[in-house]
């Protein structure tokens, strides 16, 4: 299960997520993502705070929207990441692919 | 008193589910309530949790036709310190020891997802085991850790 609540900070679109970023919630979240960038956001904070667990399903939506963000010369940020996620990410060597602060604080 | 001890040090989690996502993220409950209960350390239950993702979300994508049926059992020991995870499917055959190793070192443009989860498996777990066995795939993964008390 995983909720993702968003806010605007300027040019900047903070999504708070919580839960698990399993197999079953990446689809909701892929479709979520999607829809951000096709609304036109282009300055991307998420903040994994609340986030207990992440699989590849997960990793894979990350990808997505760095690469889509990446081509609209975007850019996405991440924030707050819980010992669970960072193992995930430092094995898929996804933190060297990501800018990754220790707080929201940090970001903005 | 100390029947109960036993019960904790040697534990068994033992479940049969049709191939596809919901069964498995119910599963996936289940075996978080029984490794709390059971008190593996939660970082322990959810790189567990993680690893029957990886290998039954492999099989339900890729080891079966389409509207082909398939079936996935998982089956989980704990015993003094030590969590055995077995997970079997009756796709095609797969052996998750032998795939490629993505690169992870590829910068963002040029990086591909595939892979990763065999990855993460093959890191998060002590070791891991695969066999073809009678048209299954049998994948035995373990973890030792220190028990909660």
């Amino acid at each position: 299960m995983l909720d993702i609540t968003c806010e605007t900070r300027g040019e900047v679109l903070v999504a708070h997520l919580s839960g698990r970023i399993d197999a079953a919630a990446s689809r909701a979240f892929e479709e979520q993502a999607l829809a951000w960038v096709d609304a036109g956001t282009r300055n991307l904070v998420m903040d994994l705070s609340s986030i207990s667990y992440i699989s590849s399903a997960g990793l894979r939506v990350f990808l997505l929207i760095a690469k889509k963000l990446k081509e609209a010369e975007g850019s996405v940020k991440l924030c707050a990441l819980t010992p669970a996620v960072n193992d995930v990410f430092e094995i898929s060597g996804f933190s060297r692919l990501f800018s990754i602060y220790p707080t929201l604080d940090h970001v903005i | 008193m100390e029947q109960n001890e036993a019960d904790v040090q040697c534990a068994k989690f033992e479940r049969t589910i049709e191939a596809g996502i919901e069964p498995l993220i119910e599963v996936m409950e289940q075996l978080e309530a029984f490794c709390s209960t059971a008190g593996v350390p939660e970082p322990v239950t959810v790189q567990l949790n993680l690893v029957l993702e990886e290998l039954a979300t492999n099989a339900i994508k890729y080891g079966y036709g389409a509207g082909e049926q398939g079936q996935i059992g998982v089956c989980l020991t704990l015993n003094d310190g030590r969590a055995s995870l077995t997970v079997t499917d009756d796709g095609n055959e797969f052996d998750p020891t032998v795939a490629p190793s993505p690169d992870i070192h590829s910068k963002l443009e040029e990086r591909a997802i595939g892979g990763l989860g065999i990855l993460l498996v093959m890191r998060m777990m002590d070791s891991v085991c695969y066999q073809r066995r009678d048209g299954t795939n049998v994948v035995a993964v373990s973890k030792t850790f220190a028990p909660l008390r």
